[in-house]
């Protein structure tokens, strides 16, 4: 077998919310499981506040779980040194949705791409300046001359997104986390940046998680690569990207892709939404009982379905869901 | 064709923001005809100038924006009058009884201290005044029926009470509730869960077979537009492009952006190839000379370099802003 590069064991991610005196726990993830393993892309789809953010980083170890385990290469994070967690840190690299948030507006392009080389010593004060345009080059951002001594809102939501990336590509990390990276780029440069991933991701052999609640973008982002679909902070279904696309299985799957609005009229408007039982999803801080989706699904069954979570199995090689229509008691 | 089934028909019109750097030409030389029952998608990129159009046809833009030249011609009422050329006094007889907005990111233009029920019957006094507050909590719950929503725990519920679907969905039957004529719906799904915006969709078609209102759609998603609309406006960098029938614009798009546009969007199932269009667009304060997509355009040409092509009628119905379709 081989071993996964980051393993996701049960976890648990808690936040405090509320006022002073009605403060309390909301669990936003709840017994996560999932396996990434060298050079794949993975792709985690899911509605708003589903928690694809939490999850991504979570495993970037930037929150740590209130129950169960993130392994990098079988070690758990939240157990290593302080030295072996400073280099987990660089070699898992998260890009986020807002590239005018991410990127410091004061520092030049420059300074914000070789601020990394200079830290983990991947160049010297002598060479910088030639590595700085390489990564540049390495975006697509040339010549590099033009963009080195800008400042990020002197460049279009497309080009700071290409900084991003360059400064998450810098450290030569083994895993890119890229989190919702075109939400905010105009549709017709989204394109350029899937393609750049994906042509990095190979040339790097990296991994790459990228996040998204597209699931029309993940299909060419994942080219042969798994999908994991999220409701309400578990995961539902996994499967390779063409399964899950041709042959969803869960019931919430099945909604996403029926209710998904496609670029051609003849098709979107016959596409039609199943009779939910609610059209509304409930609060993640009162999750409902059972399986999450109860509340809205076609296939409800009172008893079952409200009482019991059910089990994630493999209902075909690779091809995972939780629902009891596929499960026995 | 136009005449009696014209709603609005907007002319040359030209507006500008001032901002420290110059003036942003926000809409250059739109026009644009509107007919009743329809539902029009206006579809550009961010920064094209939709949202500033909407707010010029309502009279609504901020202090720094001006009105250049144009003129829009709202036919709601019987005969022709120029919303461009009435004061504030005169167009409140318009705004939201005769033509409504509702405005993107408006799911938090709710009071956040008031209930749902006071919101209706505070817009049915500041437009009709003296109300029957029977009446309009009556009328209030036959349109929160047809967006889907409980009307009784809706109309008791305070904004945070609801989630973001659920108040777009409110802020629909409120636009509604003076019975507008043409409702503007800036971004209406946008920031929405996908099955919240599929019934959102679905609503407007329902609003549109009952109260047979006009609309037009703003989005920047062009599955959207597919979704909803009877025909469609492309806009960049200020201006229209190319204007079309819902399956024309789709199946058949006309001006190299357009065409550009759908290329750019991924597809769920079969073997579409997607590419993006090349460059980015343009500053609205320092434009290209000539055709603002000539940077970016495959098919550019000595002329387009220079002169800014007109929207023209290619065929019935069919209007595009590009050299490679006029003839000299
Ligand atoms: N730091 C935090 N403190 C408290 N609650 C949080 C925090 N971060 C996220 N949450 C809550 O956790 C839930 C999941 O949020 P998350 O951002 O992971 O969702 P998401 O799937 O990424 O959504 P989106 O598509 O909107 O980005 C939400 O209900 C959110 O409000
Ligand atoms: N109040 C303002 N002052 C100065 N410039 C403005 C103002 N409002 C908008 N602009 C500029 O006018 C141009 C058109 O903006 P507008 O909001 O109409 O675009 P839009 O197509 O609605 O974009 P989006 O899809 O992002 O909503 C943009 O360049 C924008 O930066
Ligand atoms: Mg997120
Ligand atoms: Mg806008």
């Amino acid at each position: 077998m081989v071993q996964p590069l980051v393993k996701v064991e049960h976890v648990a991610i808690e936040f405090r919310s509320g006022r002073f005196l009605s403060r309390r726990r909301v669990r936003v993830l709840d017994d996560i499981n999932v396996e990434i393993y060298e050079g794949e892309t993975f792709g985690l789809v899911g509605e708003s506040g589903s928690g694809k953010t939490t999850l991504g980083k979570t495993i970037v170890g930037l929150y740590r779980p209130a129950e169960g385990r993130v392994l990098y290469r079988g070690k758990d994070i939240w157990s290593m040194s302080k030295e072996e967690f400073r280099e987990f840190r660089k070699q898992v690299q998260m890009i986020h949705q807002d590239p005018y948030a991410s990127l410091n507006p004061v520092h030049t392009i420059f300074r914000i791409l070789s601020k990394p080389l200079l830290k983990y010593k991947l160049a010297t004060p002598d060479d910088v300046e030639e590595k700085v345009a390489q990564l540049l080059k390495r975006v697509g951002l040339t010549p590099p001359e033009d963009f080195m001594y800008k400042y990020p809102h002197q460049l279009s939501g497309g080009q700071r997104q290409r900084v991003s990336i360059a400064r998450a590509i810098a450290v030569r990390p083994k895993m890119l986390v890229a989190d919702e990276p075109v939400s905010m780029v105009d549709v017709s440069l989204r394109v350029g940046i899937l393609k750049l991933l994906a042509r990095l991701r190979e040339e790097l052999g990296m991994s790459l998680l990228y996040i998204t609640h597209d699931l029309a973008t993940l299909r060419y982002i994942a080219k042969g690569g798994r999908i994991a679909v999220m409701y309400l902070g578990k995961i539902v279904e996994i499967a390779s990207v063409e399964e899950l696309i041709e042959k969803p299985l869960h019931p919430y799957t099945q909604l996403l892709l029926a209710a998904l609005p496609e670029p051609d009229p003849k098709v979107t408007r016959s596409k039609k939404l199943p009779k939910l039982r609610s059209i509304d999803i409930p609060s993640i801080a009162n999750p409902p009982p059972g399986c999450r989706f109860n509340t809205r699904c076609p296939y409800y069954k009172a008893g079952l379905c409200d009482r019991e979570p059910p089990p994630m199995i493999e209902v075909e090689k690779g091809h995972w869901v939780a629902c009891w229509l596929y499960a026995k008691r | 064709m136009p005449g009696e089934n014209l709603i609005l028909s907007i002319r040359n019109l030209n507006v500008v923001y001032w901002a420290r750097r110059g003036w942003v030409k926000a809409v250059r030389n739109v026009s644009l005809d509107i007919y009743r029952g329809e539902v029009l998608g206006l579809v550009g990129e961010s920064g094209s100038g939709k949202t500033t159009l909407a707010l010029t046809v309502m009279k609504l833009l901020p202090t720094n924006a001006k009105i250049l030249s144009g003129s829009i011609l709202y036919y709601g009422l019987g005969k022709a009058v120029d919303l461009a050329k009435l004061s504030e006094k005169e167009i409140r007889k318009y705004r939201w009884k005769e033509i409504a907005l509702a405005f993107q990111g408006a799911m938090n233009a709710f009071n956040p201290v008031m209930r749902i029920k006071d919101h209706f019957i505070e817009t049915a006094k500041a437009h009709l005044g003296h109300v029957d507050e029977e009446e309009v909590l009556k009328e209030a719950r036959e349109l929160l029926k047809l967006v889907l929503l409980e009307p009784d725990r809706v109309l008791r519920s305070f904004p945070h009470q609801l989630s973001g679907g659920m108040k777009q969905r409110t802020l629909l039957a409120l636009a509604l509730l003076l019975r507008p004529k043409l409702i503007i719906l800036d971004e209406p799904t946008s920031a929405l869960d996908v099955v919240s915006q599929k019934v959102i969709l679905e609503t407007l078609r329902n609003i549109k077979r009952e109260f047979s209102t006009t609309m037009i759609l703003i989005t920047h998603d062009l599955s959207i537009a597919a979704e909803l609309t009877d025909r469609v406006a492309i806009m960049y960098a200020g201006k229209i492009m190319e204007v079309g029938g819902v399956e024309d614009i789709f199946y058949d798009p006309m001006h190299p952006y357009t065409r550009g546009l759908l290329k750019a969007v991924p597809v769920l199932k079969g073997t579409k190839e997607v590419e993006s269009i090349p460059g980015s667009p343009p500053d609205l304060i320092d434009l290209p000379p000539g055709c603002a997509f000539h940077p970016r355009c495959p098919y550019a040409m000595e002329r387009c370099r220079r002169e800014d092509p007109p929207l023209v009628e290619v065929k019935p119905g069919r209007f595009v802003a590009c050299w490679l379709y006029t003839k000299r």
